[in-house]
């Protein structure tokens, strides 16, 4: 009973072995059946499960057709020679096909062909199987002498040499293959092992074949660690979805066992088995999907990440390359070397592009004219060839012919794969194919240089390849470089603007100051010769004149006088208002400044009879710096109006201090001033009386005052006069105490000393300042 | 003391109707007057001349007077001769930088008559004569 349960779950063995063996030799066939390695490996497997089922059909046959029993014996024997012969020619193919000389491939067609022989005439002959003999267990074949001359050495040795093979790829080879061959090579070889032992060694010994079958089961190893294998290291590149379908086709299998028993125990037995196996084999499933769940889940993030880390690269090279761009626009203000350099940098900074041509507008001719190239290493003459059509092309701005012309019109990229598109007409179509010929450009695209409303041209970027080839990457880079140089023509033509409007700036400055001086001295000078002659002659009383040409030489006298108070208020005037008056500082004491100028002007009211003098305050008033000239002229003015308007009794001048300033006060009797008119006074060219008066003013003798006050930072003003005038006039101005000399800024300016010459066409004309001025300044 | 020969006056102007008056005015008073119309021409006269004294004007063509009155000081022939500048402008910094140049005197020409420019002059060259003598 047991024995018959025994060969019962001998048959679950069986059919296990079969069923996985031909199936593992169909995945690992149809995965590439073309690879060799596979067609000897699906050899090997039908090879081990004809051993295996045709051992054990042989044993149904014993008793009751011994023929049939000797023959599937013959056949299992043929089949050891098959499973020898192909493991042999597996192991010379996998991992890596081993190359081998002309000899040793000889010998392999040799040994396929003994092979061969061996098999067929193990199968059909008797020449190593010859009987059967019944025993106990079933049976022994009775093996011939030659069995063991021919027959075990061929297989061995073929088992052995494949198995070394292996041994050593296994040592030739890293990562994963070394991992996917252990497991073949453990598989092999126990199998082998086991094979070898249970069919040669121990009948030998015990002189029995009762346990042959344990070593044809141990095919269960090789195909159990071919399938680990398969499952943990993809051998054979095998997708684990085979896992599965073992599953399910054993659980079948042995389920088809269950309903094939004899008797409720064996089948009892096998549905035992068969749980076990569903179970075992779920799990496995189980394991198996979360393993491969997670190899999957971490080649997406290594995918991702690497994809990722590529854009960034990517970009960062993109960024540099920009940032380039933008040194180059910062580190120059001139435009030609600015936009020179960088259409030199971009064919090195984009693969894609062989070179740059920009065109710029002329406003002036209103044509689109070629500007500059990329200096690329074409041959000299083909680069001269092109630097001559760059700089003879001149294209009427209405043209929209050509893909230049319509780029810069409709201020979108142009694309094309043609020279000629691109700029014929005007230029010559031969021309501009020969030029692309020899220059081998394959595809252009011509993108518009502009900034907000301007527009400044276009540049044409010459590719390696026609344009529908090159990565939208590619071009985005040139559209960017493309804004990068508009804004740097817009910013160089800014600043060459900006530049040409400070030097016209400087120019007007030294012109004025010029203008200034020269006008200066050249109305003195004949001044000075009017004044110095009627000097000799109503002072000096040289040459003679009679009474009434000596009044009317004084009379010329006096107004010359007038004329030169006139030149001088005018210049100073003229100097102020174009803020040309620089203060030259000196210390001095308020009283002193006070007593020279009545000093100066003591003759005059000593003249009128009316007295001039200075009612100095009680404390010593303290030094201050002042440009002691010009206040000093601001003092006369004021004294010197006052005695003017003054008949009866004088003026007063007094100082003192008032806070952080000194306070200066020039008081008349004179006629006073009406209220009305008081805000006047201090304008230009104001003046009150006019009388007939030797000391007449120019009129703008208290405007000039007051701006000279008020570049010290002091106040000018009238004190309110007192109603309807006639007890005299207050004038008051302060001056800011200072006690350190003030920083000149113009420390060591001259004045202009050189008299122009009229070979200086550009400059004042000294016979005629007036006119080559206003002639300059318009 | 010796007899003096009539002493030399170099006019350095180029206005001819200044220079002319100042020359009729110098010759009134027994000098004798060379004119330059500017100062290349009166640095290739000087050596010939000898002056006793310069007047010398600030605003000329060519080469202006600040130059040639440094010129002048730097040559050990013209080094201590008197020379006075003249100038149309009564700006303040002429007057410092022509003193500070080497000139013994600022003379506005708008402003101070030939007679006062003559006494000038007559001052100068009495001192100069006197150190001369010593």
């Amino acid at each position: 009973m047991i024995s018959g349960l025994l060969l019962n779950m001998e048959s679950i063995g069986v059919l296990i072995i079969c069923i996985t063996c031909i199936f593992l030799g169909l995945v690992v066939y149809l995965k590439d059946p073309k690879d060799i390695a596979n067609k000897y490996f699906i050899g090997f497997a039908l090879f081990s499960c004809l051993i295996v089922s045709s051992a054990y059909v042989s044993e149904f046959f014993v008793n009751t057709n011994e023929w049939v029993t000797l023959l599937l014996s013959r056949i299992t024997f043929g089949s050891v020679v098959g499973m020898c012969i192909t493991l042999y020619f597996f192991s010379l193919v996998y991992p890596f096909h081993i190359k081998l000389s002309r000899y040793v491939n000889l010998l392999n067609l040799f040994i396929l062909i003994c092979a061969t022989i061996l098999f067929i005439v193990t199968v059909f002959t008797s020449f190593f199987a010859t009987g059967i003999k019944h025993t106990q267990w079933g049976f022994d074949v009775i093996t011939s002498n030659a069995y063991f001359q021919i027959f075990l050495p061929f297989s061995l040795i073929l088992l052995l040499t494949s198995l070394i093979i292996f041994v050593r790829n296994y040592f030739n080879t890293y990562g994963i293959k070394k991992l996917q061959l252990k497991y073949l090579l453990l598989g092999f070889g126990i199998f082998v092992l086991l094979e070898v032992l249970f069919n040669t060694t121990i009948p030998i010994i015990l002189d029995n074949q009762s346990l042959y079958r344990i070593g044809n089961y141990s095919i269960i190893f090789f195909v159990g660690f071919i399938a680990y294998g398969i499952i943990k290291t993809g051998l054979f590149d095998i997708k684990v979805v085979t896992t599965e379908t073992i599953v399910i086709l054993l659980s079948l299998g042995l389920l088809i066992e269950v309903f094939l028993s004899n008797s409720v125990g064996e089948g009892m037995l096998k549905s035992i088995v068969w749980l076990l196996a569903v179970f075992g084999g779920f799990s496995l499933i189980r394991s198996v999907r979360k393993e491969i769940k997670q190899r999957e889940e971490m080649e997406t993030l290594a995918k991702e990440r690497e994809r990722a880390l590529k854009e960034v690269d990517e970009r960062n090279k993109n960024l540099s390359t920009l940032q380039k761009f933008s040194d180059i626009v910062l580190d120059n203000n001139e435009m030609k070397p600015m936009i020179q350099q960088i259409i030199n940098t971009i064919p090195k900074e984009i693969d894609e592009c062989m070179g740059v041509v920009v065109a710029l507008v002329d406003q002036e001719s209103e044509k689109m004219k070629g500007y500059a190239l990329s200096e690329t290493n074409l041959s000299d003459g083909l680069l001269d060839k092109w630097k001559e059509v760059v700089r003879s092309t001149a294209i009427p701005l209405k043209n929209r012919e050509n893909l230049l012309m319509m780029a810069y019109h409709s201020q979108k990229e142009q694309k094309g794969n043609n020279l000629s598109d691109f700029v014929s007409p005007p230029l010559d179509k031969t021309l501009a194919r020969e030029l692309q010929t020899k220059s081998d450009i394959k595809g252009l695209i011509a993108i518009p240089l502009s900034a907000k409303d301007e527009r400044f041209g276009v540049a044409i970027y010459g590719l390696k390849h026609p344009i529908e080839d090159i990565a939208t990457e590619a071009i985005s880079m040139m559209a960017a470089i493309s804004n990068e140089v508009s804004l740097a023509v817009q910013r160089a033509i800014a600043y060459e603007n900006l530049k040409k409007a400070n030097d016209y700036l400087k120019d007007l400055d030294q012109m004025k100051d010029e203008f200034i001086s020269v006008a200066s001295h050249e109305m003195n000078t004949p001044l000075a010769a009017i004044q110095g002659y009627l000097s000799m002659i109503l002072d000096e009383g040289m040459g003679k004149v009679d009474a009434t040409a000596k009044e009317y030489l004084d009379r010329v006298y006096a107004s010359s006088k007038r004329l030169a108070v006139l030149i001088l208020d005018l210049l100073n005037v003229s100097r102020i208002e174009q803020g040309r008056i620089h203060l030259m500082y000196g210390e001095i004491g308020p009283e002193e400044l006070v007593q020279s100028v009545i000093d100066e002007l003591s003759v005059k009211s000593n003249a009128k009879k009316i007295y001039l003098k200075f009612e100095k305050p009680e404390h010593k008033l303290p030094q201050t710096w002042i440009d002691i000239n010009r206040i000093r002229e601001v003092l006369v003015n004021l004294a010197g109006n006052a005695i003017k308007f003054t008949e009866k009794g004088g003026v007063t001048i007094e100082a003192k201090v008032d806070g952080r300033s000194l306070e200066f006060t020039v008081s008349d009797t004179g006629v006073g001033i009406k209220q009305e008119d008081a805000d006047k006074l201090f304008k230009k060219f104001s003046q009150l009386n006019r009388e007939k008066n030797e000391f007449q003013g120019s009129g703008l003798g208290l405007y000039i005052s007051k701006k000279l006050v008020e570049l010290h930072s002091g106040k000018i003003w009238i004190e309110s006069p007192p109603a309807g005038g006639g007890k005299g006039a207050i004038f008051k101005f302060t001056l800011p105490i200072v006690s350190q000399k003030p920083a000149d800024p113009f420390e060591g300016e001259g004045a202009v000393l050189t008299k122009p010459t009229t070979s200086d066409a550009d400059k004042i004309d000294v016979k005629n300042p007036m006119e080559s001025y206003l002639k300059q300044v318009k | 003391m010796r007899p003096q020969a009539h002493k030399r006056v170099m006019l350095v102007e180029d206005d001819e109707t200044l220079a002319e008056m100042y020359a009729i005015r110098l010759k009134a008073e027994d000098f004798d007057v060379m004119r330059a119309e500017n100062g290349k021409v009166a640095l290739e006269d000087i050596p010939r001349f000898k002056p006793d004294l310069i007047l010398l004007d600030i605003m000329m063509p060519e080469m202006n007077g600040i130059e040639v009155l440094k010129y002048l000081r730097h040559q050990k022939e013209t080094r201590t001769i008197p020379i006075f500048i003249l100038t149309a402008l009564s700006q303040g910094r002429d007057r410092t930088v022509g003193l500070e140049a080497g000139a013994d005197d600022f003379i506005i020409k708008s402003e101070t008559m030939p007679k006062e420019v003559v006494q000038k002059v007559k001052v100068a060259l009495d001192a100069a004569s006197v150190a001369h003598n010593f």
